[in-house]
């Protein structure tokens, strides 16, 4: 008797996940899965499991929503792995969850990608959910190139799943060419009709591309009667009204964005414009002066944090690239004050910052192959700072300390790098 | 009902168009005819009697266009079959090389060669690979043999040996024998055809000394003529594109997922010098561009005109990819580059860009060309308002082109009157650079038509895209690059000349109707040459209009070099008046020039010399 109850046991203990009631948090929770509606689904999940911890698919299926979300918590889809485990779980399917987060949260082991990626090849009922770990992988340390490779990959593999579509539109944003990501978009919104932030997504890439202000317009005004504070959709916003020659109704939005940020560079930038379109020179030039000023303390790292919440910014200017701008508005609207002289020279240091950039980009395309040339690195810190790049200078800078820390040009630079980081 | 057509077009919702006015207009012109003197004496070219010009009889009047339907107004009407322009610029894509070269495509070069007062179509016809030799496919010439019909006369001119891989062309007579010769750019050489009096074409770059002292790749694209020292002769300014041969031929990924291959972007290509030729009056040209200041550029297009009003042409210069330049000319072959300086080499924001096309246009009634620049996709088209002095602004806001979008790869461009109501309106046609662009992308891409709306409060037009009322051409997407405008029926309607890219050439038979005056103006300088950088001021009872003639504009192309200004139903000429290059001022009044037709005004003398309505 005593065996048949312990065999009995051991069989309670392996098939119990099994045999677990699936209640109604449970398929509440598979709906929100299928909806990629992950946040959601956790909710169910952690109820679930609080009622049947020993269910390791549960722990699975919660494990793959923290790991799916767009605010992924990855610490706790390992924990959830690691109960999966506990609970007897040993399903092919935990290896490969386990294999996913591992990429999505560590980028490694080397030899994970290649094996996840030929994964993928030979199980395509797997493989959008492998191109999204690797994806995501990719983005989350900022292989952003390769990140594109995957999400092309996901994107075959799953045409109509809107996230598929929502994060390669998201990276071609953040990599500068939001054209491509209307397409994305678009497709997005076929799948989910209705949903307004895609209209904010969709509304804002079409102004940035600048490739249609008139249905841009429509989309962000749709957002702006739900959320009418919206810094990014008002700033889009302005913009479409400024190309449809409604410089009354840009002025009166940019100045919104103002007045509850008065650093918002694409905000300052607008209304800039609109000075300089109603001949409002020595207007624009202290409102250029306040451009400028925010370029200065403009935090680049802001956008890349954004994009690993989706979360897309209306423009992601580079502060070289904002510096650019500034003296070249700076120079028409002294041209227009007769200031010839102080236009010529806002043109020359305009025509040395451009040369600057373009030297410096041939550079940091030689990273790879001179990451410990000395020289190299003293030329692009110098150039980092020029270009009013002080943060990537600095850390550029370290660099430089670590792999020569006698250099004598160090002082010199690290003083540059100080004056030039200055408000 | 005509007049409410046309207030409907001029409200922006673009309706008809087309015949009607084809019964009545030669019964009115022809009383026009019979009231002047020698009217109906045909001139063969400038050694013909210095009679008024009437280049055909009356009965060689286009017929009217078919009716179209109620379902299908067309205010162009692409008439290139019927008409027997049956032709395709090839670029050689088939070798799948995924050349650069094969990018740039054809210009369109109208030009009356046989001087019988219709404007003639030439096209340059591209090229193809063979191993990785760059050979020419050959130009076409159609003579234009009125009544809407064409013929081809490539073969009888001496214009069927294909010599180089050909891209654009320019019209000029530079010899001042009184025809206007040919050149044709392309890559490895130019050609310049002289025009042997109407009969042929013989080729005599060389011994013009337009293929000596480069040691550079030769890739020559835009090109402009037009006096820059002032001698009484055009010059001749050629662009040059960039460094790529087969030697310097990477090969580059695709744009796209899975995409191997396609064709590198201009970026990673280095620059080339430019070439500036001085006419020495004897037939012969001199190279000067480095001694006049020229800098490198991947030099496309090309524009010569009088930026700060010093009565000097000058020149501007798009460069993919790089700042534009504008050259002005101080004199003594002394070309300064002041692009940035002037607020012309970039974008509103001052970034670089990818420009191809240019004109220009006094859009503000000052008498100041205000320059339009055609520029890559993800780019505002650029159009720079001339504030005087030679300085400008970015206007593309200011002025609804901004409001267009930036989805288009924009090449071709023209400033002109297509409603004749006294403004210039804008023609610019568009089509991808890669074989394989990411959608929305696409290859193919409509050619825009937008409409001058008028002058706001700040003074400058803004404008309206009429594209899609203004016929199926219009609602197509196309290949398209060179533009060319010019009046091939004499009607007083400008007619467009688009040139694609492997789809055959467009000729848009401008059907606008709506009972609009017109006058057409021909000058004449000495030197029987129509003078590039003339001004020319209308006053009319509604206000004035102001034109210039260019040298080059557009993209690769040349335009009908007569001046047509659109008067509307209401307002009446009142007086001509002409600044020739050189200073020297002329009046006409009105009731010497007439109204609906064209006439020849010649530097120095009153006469007023009617052609052919």
């Amino acid at each position: 008797m005593l065996p048949l109850l312990l065999a009995l046991g051991g069989l309670l203990v392996v098939l119990g996940p099994r045999l677990a009631p699936r209640d109604e948090s449970w398929h509440r929770a598979q709906d929100a899965v299928a909806q990629g509606q992950f946040q959601r689904a956790q909710s169910y999940l952690v109820d679930y499991v609080v009622r049947y911890p020993r269910d390791g698919d549960a722990h699975l299926l919660l494990a793959r929503c923290y790991r799916q979300a767009i605010e992924n918590d990855l610490e706790s889809a390992e924990l959830h792995l690691k109960q999966a485990r506990q609970a007897g779980l040993s399903a092919a399917g935990l290896e490969l969850e386990e294999d996913l987060l591992q990429y999505q949260y560590y980028g490694g082991p080397p030899d994970l990608e290649q094996r996840l990626a030929e994964l993928a090849q030979s199980q395509p009922a797997s493989a959008p959910l492998i191109w999204e770990a690797l994806a995501r992988g990719c983005v989350y340390h900022e292989r952003l190139n390769a990140a594109n490779k995957w999400l092309d990959r996901w994107v075959e593999a799953a045409p109509q799943d809107p996230r598929a579509r929502i994060w390669r539109g998201a990276l071609f944003e953040h990599l500068g060419r939001p054209e491509l990501a209307i397409e994305d978009y678009r497709a997005a919104r076929e799948q989910m009709p209705g949903d307004l932030l895609l209209d904010r997504r969709l509304g804002l890439a079409l102004v940035v591309s600048g490739y249609d202000f008139e249905d841009a317009s429509r989309l962000l005004t749709s957002y702006l009667a739900a959320q009418p504070d919206d810094a990014d959709s008002l700033c889009g916003l302005a913009r479409c009204q400024r190309a449809a020659g409604d410089l009354d109704a840009a002025l009166a939005t940019a100045e919104k964005v103002l007045a509850q940020a008065e650093d918002n560079i694409d905000a300052l930038r607008t209304k800039a414009l609109i000075e300089l379109d109603r001949g409002q020179d020595e207007q624009a030039l202290l409102t250029l002066q306040r451009l400028s000023s925010a370029g200065r303390q403009f935090e680049p790292r802001t956008a890349f944090q954004r994009l690993k919440l989706l979360d897309p910014v209306l423009d992601n200017p580079h502060q070289s690239q904002l510096a650019e701008e500034v003296l070249h508005l700076e120079a028409q609207a002294l041209r227009r004050l007769g200031r010839q002289d102080e236009a010529d020279q806002r043109v020359a240091r305009l025509a040395e910052l451009q040369d600057d950039i373009r030297q410096l980009k041939q550079l940091l395309g030689q990273r790879s192959e001179r990451a410990d040339d000395v020289e190299y690195l003293v030329e692009v810190v110098g150039l980092l700072i020029r270009t009013g790049q002080p943060r990537q200078a600095d850390e550029w800078l370290q660099q430089l300390n670590v792999s020569a820390p006698n250099d004598p040009r160090l002082p010199a630079l690290q003083n540059a790098l100080r004056e030039s980081a200055a408000p | 009902m005509i007049r409410s057509v046309v207030m409907r077009l001029r409200q922006g919702s673009l309706p008809a168009v087309r015949g009607l006015r084809q019964v009545g207009r030669p019964v009115v012109l022809g009383l026009v005819c019979l009231s002047l003197p020698a009217c109906g004496q045909a001139e063969r070219g400038p050694g013909a009697s210095a009679t008024n010009q009437v280049a055909r009889p009356a009965t060689q009047e286009s017929p009217p266009p078919p009716p179209a339907t109620e379902q299908s107004p067309q205010l162009f009407r692409d008439v290139a079959e019927e008409a027997g322009i049956q032709f395709t610029y090839r670029n050689g894509e088939e070798a799948d090389q995924y050349s650069i070269l094969e990018s740039l495509g054809g210009g369109v070069g109208l030009i009356d060669y046989d001087q019988d007062g219709l404007y003639d179509v030439f096209l340059p016809g591209g090229g193809y690979f063979r191993d990785q030799q760059v050979l020419g496919h050959p130009s076409r010439m159609y003579r234009n043999e009125g009544h809407w019909r064409f013929r081809d006369v490539t073969a009888e001119l001496g214009l069927d040996q294909p010599l180089f891989y050909s891209h654009g062309c320019a019209v000029a007579d530079y010899d001042r024998d009184g025809w206007p010769d040919l050149l044709v750019t392309g890559y490895g050489r130019l050609a310049l055809y002289h025009n042997e009096q109407g009969r042929g074409f013989t080729e005599r770059a060389e011994q013009a000394g337009l293929l000596v002292g480069r040691s550079e790749v030769h890739w020559s694209a835009g090109a402009a003529w037009g006096d820059l020292d002032q001698d009484g002769c055009v010059d001749l300014f050629v662009t040059h594109y960039l460094d790529w041969s087969f030697q310097n031929h990477p090969r580059c990924r695709g744009y796209g997922p899975g995409q191997e291959v396609d064709v590198c972007p201009p970026n990673i290509f280095a620059p080339l010098s430019q070439q500036l030729f001085a006419n020495q009056r004897d037939g012969t040209f001199r190279e000067l561009g480095q001694q006049a200041g020229l800098r490198p550029a991947k030099g496309l297009g090309a524009l010569m005109f009088d930026a700060d009003d010093d009565g000097r042409l000058d020149l501007y210069v798009t460069s993919d990819t790089l700042a534009n330049h504008l050259y002005l000319n101080r004199g003594e072959w002394q070309l300064n580059e002041v692009g940035r300086q002037r607020g012309v080499a970039g974008g509103e924001l001052g970034g670089l860009e990818g420009s191809m096309g240019a004109d220009a246009a006094d859009l503000d009634g000052s008498g100041r060309l205000s320059l339009l620049i055609t520029n890559f996709e993800g780019q505002l088209h650029g159009l720079y308002l001339n504030r005087g002095g030679g300085l400008f602004d970015h206007g593309s806001s200011l002025t609804g082109l901004a409001g267009m979008g930036t989805n288009r790869v924009g090449w071709g461009v023209a400033f002109f009157d297509f409603d004749l109501d006294g403004d210039e309106d804008l023609v610019i046609s568009n089509g991808h650079v890669i074989r394989y662009p990411r959608p929305p992308q696409t290859v193919a891409q409509p050619t825009e038509l937008l409409r001058n709306q008028g002058r706001g409060p700040a003074g400058w037009p803004r404008f309206e895209r009429v594209s899609d009322q203004a016929g199926d051409y219009f609602r197509q997407p196309h290949t398209g690059r060179g533009v060319a405008v010019g009046d091939l029926d004499n009607d007083g309607r400008p007619d467009l000349v688009i040139s694609h890219v492997n789809q055959p050439v467009a000729v848009l038979r401008n059907e606008l109707d709506g009972g609009q005056h017109w006058l057409g103006i021909e000058l004449r300088d000495p030197e029987h040459q129509q003078p590039i950088g003339a001004k020319l001021t209308l006053e009319t009872t509604s206000g004035q209009q102001v034109r210039v003639i260019k040298g080059g504009g557009s993209y690769l192309s040349s335009s009908d070099r007569r001046v047509l200004l659109g008067l509307g139903s209401e307002s009446r000429p009142v007086r001509l008046t002409v600044r020739w290059p050189g200073g020297q001022v002329q009046t006409w009044e009105a009731a010497e020039l007439g109204l609906d037709r064209y006439v020849r005004l010649a530097q120095g003398s009153a006469a007023v010399r009617f052609q052919r309505p």
